[in-house]
């Protein structure tokens, strides 16, 4: 067994001044490969537990996206000794809490519970992770509602601008594919489909299991050795990547909607994946640049200067394989919101961020550490990111010093090799023509 | 396991870490102000929330968004900081914040790590103190405003619920969206909104709840320090100018025909507020029977057993003030509407005949304990909750309570309940549909 304690909240401590009793998280793996991460508060008697699988929607098998949401979606719908009727009524009579989520990389199931209950859930949880039944009635409900959110979807511009803006950079790739899984593609999904990615997917070498909450380490391994420690390893398929080639210039797609009051713009270029060296570099330089709707350089120009939208911001994902630079903005000013924009991508990439706002974020990124750990959610969240994206052993423990580690120089030069203001895909909503948008550079696409 | 077995350890459990009242710190200053201090050394993390008795509810005809105009300005300028800086101030330190208006209340909070906490009191004592109100700061966050409508206006059901509001309310303000009619936001002139922030940012009209990593003798000396010099101000005579909503005498119905690929229903029934102990507290448990997780009773019977609909949420909406129980429905299709009103009715109604069976109600103990338990994980959430509590009802002692007042609701209350309240004269359907169809689809289902 591997045991290492990271014992983050103590190194902030030294960081911060902050006098606190350290919160470890330790990291065991059983012989099966599936790896258990326990974060020990006692504070509460209640207990968090969340399976993350490795593969997400970008390994949908092609033609049958939205199998990776489906699945997770049913995995405490149903075993095969108890349908999903009685596994939520008993999860719902002891006050459990059950969720599930993907994305485009990894796939999780949770259940928050009383600490009282832990034995019963834990049953259920184990049987439903190895043994779901993705049952026929079950199957049908889960399916229809993904395709009611689908059809919601399309009520919200702003999601609808993003997903082609996506599909539009990314082509054939997975990341161009949208993550729940397209209509089409839903509409023929059945139980096997289900049955076959849980058999390839859902195996304890491609799995871990994050545990926060009120348990004691070595008893919750004994509990989870009983109920997982039999579940079997298997080779996991690797995901197509098919090359992706980013588009030069300006192309802009228009989606005339003439009942909006606003335009939803949606920009978009080639990224970087997490595990890119700059990455950190690359995450402070985009938070000056738009990581909030008023604190940041687009902030200050859109909303604050200039009142043209009330939300405005920029990021880069972070994700297993390289993805996207994303800008958004919904404004009935969308000429001029838009200029505003792309002026501030060039200024930034041209001369980088200045000294007192490389301190600035710096400062953010070091003094908000702690708030990421201030809750069950939070926890399980931060611990997910670190060991899906294998980023280290010392990741936790190292951050705050990395970050403070980075200079001006640091973010300039990602500015400088990771924004390409030139080179924008660029989707626009609502009830605007080519000529309302002044875009001379633009090449459209339908 | 038996139900009062069940039942009795969840009860150990709440009275073995409650406590909640061993963590607080409760008193006035001389001026007014109210405080909360909620001891949680378990994070190095301190939340800081000050909320005022102020919202859409005090507005006059003709000034409504008033609240959420001045949330907006406040953030812009005071004696000790200038435009923009409030913001990059708490991103230095690595802070979180953010202001929300509601209709009773308008709220604003920091969360920090905790050795630089004194920060948030410094940041809202100069907010309720020094705002100063410049007219170039006015116009363009007047702009943004703007904005901020338009994109409720373009989100679907965020306008079948504006609509649905105002036709289940005739003069009670709770008709009016918190963001204001159109019209009014754009009358507002700079005089009307520094006139509200003098009325109403008076410590007497606020509450500060600080909650986690101090120490409350220290919390009281910063507490007096940043607070204490401020001036109580005019005392307010508020009168409850709205308590009696006249009597709804007949169904209402509100049709919304826009764009929109995904249906929607709203069915709600006027409900007494939280002055009404009994009537309160009834409609909590009525929710949780009818409404909470996939074993609630329409859950069971809309999406379960008939299929007729997606999703199905809503719950006993009430402040202070009498409101709204709605039982919010995504239909798989709009042509399912009429069946899914007769079903709503039908189980509402049984509620009048049959007495609620005693697993049934121990369910809805076991969830609201366990949510009783998981609220208090964040501090942050906590501060939230007890500033809600004391605004809403007089007294953060009310969360503490709650459990206790849930599980004194008797079979008999909620016959009562149901008979008196789930009637065809006291409900208000809404339903969304898109454009072009030339036949109402719902049809006054009994």
């Amino acid at each position: 067994m591997n045991a290492r304690p990271i014992v983050a909240a103590a190194l902030l401590c030294g960081l911060l001044a902050v006098a606190t009793a350290a919160v470890p998280l330790h990291r065991d793996s059983l012989p099966n490969g599936l790896i258990v991460l326990t974060y020990e508060d006692h504070r509460l008697p209640a207990v968090g537990l969340r399976l993350v699988c490795r593969s997400g929607a970008a390994f949908d098998p092609a033609g049958k996206t939205g199998t990776a949401g489906l699945t997770a979606g049913l995995l405490l719908g149903g075993t095969l000794g108890m349908d999903g009727d009685s596994v939520a009524a008993v999860l719902e009579f002891l006050g459990a809490r059950q969720s599930s989520n993907v994305n485009h990389d990894l796939s999780y199931v949770q259940v928050q519970t009383l600490r009282t209950h832990l034995d019963q859930v834990l049953d259920l949880f184990a049987a439903g992770i190895t043994n779901p039944a993705f049952a026929e009635p079950e199957f049908e409900r889960e399916q229809t509602q993904t395709l009611t959110g689908a059809r919601r979807e399309q009520d919200n511009p702003r999601a609808v601008a993003m997903n082609e803006c996506e599909r539009l950079l990314f082509g054939n790739h997975p990341y161009g594919r949208r993550v729940w899984g397209d209509t089409s593609d839903l509409k023929e999904l059945r139980p096997e489909d289900l049955r076959e990615f849980h058999w390839l997917h859902y195996r304890p070498n491609n799995c871990f299991l994050v545990v926060t909450g009120d348990v004691e380490r070595t008893d919750l391994l004994d509990r989870i050795r009983a109920r997982l420690g039999n579940w079997e390893p298997a080779p996991i398929p690797e995901p197509t990547n098919p090359p992706v080639r980013f588009p030069e210039g300006l192309t802009v797609k228009l989606i005339s909607r003439p009942d909006l009051t606003q335009t939803y713009v949606a920009m978009l270029h080639s990224g970087i994946s997490i595990n890119h060296p700059e990455m950190l570099a690359t995450r402070l330089m985009s938070f000056v640049l738009g990581g909030s709707a008023i604190a940041s350089r687009l902030g200050e120009k859109v909303r604050v200067e200039g009142g043209l939208a009330y939300d405005v911001r920029c990021w880069f994902d972070r994700r297993a394989r390289p993805g996207a630079f994303r800008a958004t903005v919904q404004t009935a000013s969308p000429a001029d919101a838009i200029r505003r924009m792309r002026a501030e991508f060039a200024r930034m990439h041209d001369s980088g961020p200045t000294e007192e706002e490389t301190d600035l974020a710096r400062s953010y990124y070091t003094g908000s550490f702690p708030l990421g750990y201030a809750s069950a959610g939070g926890k399980l969240y931060q611990v997910t990111i670190a060991e899906r994206y294998r980023l280290g052993a010392d990741w936790l423990d190292l951050f705050p010093e990395r970050i403070e580690a980075l200079s001006r120089a640091d973010l300039t030069r990602a500015a400088q090799t990771r924004l390409h203001p030139d080179d924008l895909l660029m989707v626009v909503i609502g009830n605007v023509t080519k000529e309302d948008l002044d875009l001379p550079d633009a090449v459209w696409v339908e | 396991m038996h139900r009062a077995c069940l039942l009795f350890l969840a009860l150990l459990l709440v009275t073995a870490f409650a406590g909640i009242e061993e963590r607080i710190t409760e008193y006035d200053l001389d001026n007014g102000l109210h405080v909360i201090i909620y001891v949680d050394s378990a994070v190095p993390v301190v939340s800081t929330h000050v909320w005022y008795g102020v919202g859409a509810y005090y507005e006059p005809p003709g000034r409504t968004g008033l609240s959420h105009m001045l949330e907006h300005m406040t953030f812009k300028h005071t004696d000790a900081y200038e435009h923009g800086n409030i913001h990059r101030i708490i991103k230095e330190k690595g802070g979180r914040n953010n202001g929300f208006t509601s209709t009773f209340y308008t709220g604003y909070y920091e969360t920090f790590a905790s050795d630089r906490w004194e920060l948030a009191l410094e940041l809202e004592a100069a907010r309720m103190a020094t705002c100063r109100f410049h007219e170039e700061e006015f116009q363009p966050e007047k702009q943004v405003v703007t904005e901020e409508w338009r994109l409720g206006h373009n989100r679907p059901t965020s306008r079948l619920w504006k609509e649905f509001d105002a036709t289940a309310f005739k003069i009670n303000p709770q008709r009016n969206p918190v963001i204001g009619w159109p019209d009014d936001v754009r009358n507002f002139t700079l005089q009307a909104v520094e006139d509200w922030y003098h009325q109403h940012y008076t410590p007497a009209n606020a509450v500060l709840v600080v909650a986690g990593d101090v120490h409350p003798a220290d919390a009281r000396r910063r507490i007096e320090k940043h607070f204490g010099p401020i001036p109580k101000g005019p005392d307010m005579a508020r009168a409850d100018f709205y308590d009696a909503e006249p009597e709804q005498i007949g169904e209402r119905r509100v049709e919304v025909r826009i764009r929109t690929q995904a249906p929607a229903l709203l069915i709600g029934y006027h409900v007494p507020g939280t002055r009404d102990t009994i009537g309160y507290f009834t409609g909590e448990v009525i929710e949780g029977i009818m409404l909470k997780g996939q074993t609630s009773r329409l859950h069971r019977r809309l999406v379960v057993e008939t299929g007729l609909a997606s999703w199905v949420s809503g719950g006993n909406y009430v402040s202070r003030d009498p409101g709204m129980f709605v039982v919010s429905v995504t239909p798989r299709s709009a042509d399912a509407i009429p069946e899914i009103e007769r079903v709503v009715a039908e189980e509402l109604a049984l509620l009048t005949d049959t007495d609620v069976s005693e697993r049934e109600l121990t369910r809805v103990y076991n969830l609201l304990i366990a949510n009783d338990v998981f609220a208090r994980d964040d501090v942050s959430r906590l501060a939230r909750v007890l500033a809600s509590y004391h605004i809403r009802t007089g007294s953060w002692r009310n969360f503490e309570r709650y459990s206790d007042r849930v599980r004194a609701i008797s079979t008999a209350d909620i016959r009562a309940f149901a008979r008196r309240r789930f009637t065809m004269r006291n409900r208000t359907v809404g339903v969304l549909l898109p454009p072009g169809e030339t036949e109402t689809a719902s049809g006054g289902a009994q």
